[in-house]
């Protein structure tokens, strides 16, 4: 699968010199079952917060030499003060035989990419709009004393996305440098978003005309999803 | 947080006094409870719990609704989890903190349809919140079932509100008996509320058993219901401060 590989390398790059925390299963948070409210006056601050961008990106691929372990770009928990601009991208690979079967791989994608919704670090509230593509955290006073960091975050992610056995490797970038391109992370992440949703619709080969199809500007820019579109057809 | 959140609701024949009296109980447990979260939800369409406690209403919990039900008409079709993100994020928005409380307002539901899976979804949000607060005021339009269909399943104090007419007193009866076939409450108790001075305090159908507090008319609280004033500028020994300080101790919450 080579259909998140450009918005992959992209981060990567972006990535390569900024500290790598290799995950440790042992490191990971502890978690609530449902996700624990923390009150503005009881937060230290906010990533994303106060409308400062808020990025979340989940990105595939198979042929990728993916390592578990978590990038953070820019200042961890224990070293900010007040709200900051945040991205969280997670880089995912697959087994090969996961995405063997074309009419399942946008389940399969989907069921992993929704790991993210089941992840409640103690100390923080983790808030996913996918209706924009925002991720905020809003981390408690209590639990920066504590410690809690974005690695062990990271690592917590890590462990979700792995419980489904078609993960080989996780790859989560935290961001929260200000001078980051967050506006062209986000135009990606819609990029990335419309990728997954165009395999549903492909798939299902609903739409055999690429002069009427909704998804002609993503496949046209996308390399693979045409040919995968027209490999279906035959 | 305690384990068992305590959840009050106030409900009763319109005009009774119940938005007032869900106000003075806020007012009441913050002052007590200074380090415990406290949780204002307005159930009533009118939005009057907001005014009663001086709170700007931003967005409500409908207008988080009507966003999302305008995504799925849009062809947006969202998943389960999805939505629940979804409405899970808003949410926070839609939530006040005031200095002692934290509010949220139902809203006035508008659009026309039926979607059930998303009031579904806003119930559970409700709960999910509910459950991180120590205690809850709910300020329910007049009927319980609303409490049933928008807000959530059961409370653990329901608060039946009259004045002294007739038939305020026959819509609480009518209300107890709703909510004792839906099982959607641990106790009860009933407040007759603004009883013009001199008037005997003996009401007809009312279970003395239950009877809370009975709270004089006050011109002062009737002034204030005029000029928009909160229960914050009340004296602290008003006859509706009074009475409510009385009914939640009676119910052992205070």
């Amino acid at each position: 699968m080579e259909l998140y590989n450009e918005f992959i390398d992209d981060i990567l790059k972006k990535a390569e010199n900024s500290a790598f925390y290799p995950y440790n299963p042992s490191a990971v948070c502890d978690r609530t079952d449902s996700g624990t409210l923390i009150l503005s006056k009881e937060a230290a601050f906010e990533l994303g917060g106060m409308g400062l961008p808020a990025v979340n990106s989940t990105l595939f691929c198979t042929n990728r030499d993916i390592k578990d372990g978590v990038f953070v770009l820019g200042k961890d928990i224990g070293s900010l003060t007040a709200d900051t601009p945040y991205a969280r991208a997670a880089i995912i690979a697959l087994d090969e035989k996961a995405v063997e079967d074309d009419d399942g791989v946008y389940r399969q994608l989907k069921d992993i990419e929704f790991a993210k919704y089941h992840v409640f670090p103690k100390g923080c509230l983790i808030r996913l709009s996918p209706e924009s593509r925002r991720e905020q955290i809003r981390v408690s006073k209590k639990a920066v004393k504590d410690g809690l960091s974005l690695k062990s975050i990271g690592f917590t992610f890590i462990e979700e996305y792995k419980k489904n056995p078609s993960v080989k490797a996780v790859t989560v970038v935290f961001i929260t440098d200000p001078s980051f391109d967050y506006k062209k992370l986000k135009a990606d992440s819609e990029k990335a978003f419309a990728v997954t949703e165009s395999l549903n619709k492909i798939f299902d080969g609903l739409e055999i005309s690429c002069d009427t199809c909704e998804l002609k500007a993503i496949c046209d820019e996308v390399e693979g999803l045409r040919q995968l579109h027209f490999g279906k057809e035959k | 947080m305690t384990e068992q959140v305590k959840i009050i609701a106030t409900t009763g024949k319109g005009g009774v006094g119940k938005t007032s009296l869900s106000a003075a109980f806020v007012r009441i447990l913050s002052d007590k409870y200074p380090d415990r979260r406290i949780l204002a939800i307005d159930a009533d369409p009118a939005v009057g719990l907001s005014t009663a406690l001086g709170v700007e209403v931003g967005i409500t919990l409908d207008d988080i609704r009507k966003g999302i039900v305008s995504s799925v008409e849009n062809g947006r079709n969202r998943e389960a989890v999805e939505m629940l993100g979804e409405a899970r994020f808003r949410v926070l928005d839609a939530l006040t903190e005031k200095d002692g409380f934290s509010f949220i307002a139902i809203g006035r539901p508008e659009s026309a349809g039926c979607y059930c899976k998303v009031n579904a979804y806003l119930k559970e949000i409700i709960e999910l919140i509910t459950k991180d607060f120590d205690y809850v005021v709910i300020d329910g339009e007049a009927g319980i079932e609303q409490i049933n269909r928008r807000v959530m399943e059961k409370v653990s104090h329901l608060v039946l509100v009259s004045d002294g007419s007739r038939k305020g007193i026959q819509v609480i009866g009518t209300i107890k008996n709703v909510a004792d076939s839906l099982v959607m409450y641990d106790e009860y108790g009933i407040v007759i509320n603004r009883i013009p001075a001199g008037l005997a305090n003996d009401f007809p159908g009312v279970d003395s058993e239950k009877l809370l507090a009975v709270i004089p008319d006050d011109p002062v609280q009737t002034k204030n219901d005029m000029v928009g004033e909160s229960v914050f500028s009340l004296a602290d020994n008003s006859p509706l401060m009074e009475g409510a300080r009385k009914a939640l101790s009676r119910l052992g919450i205070i």
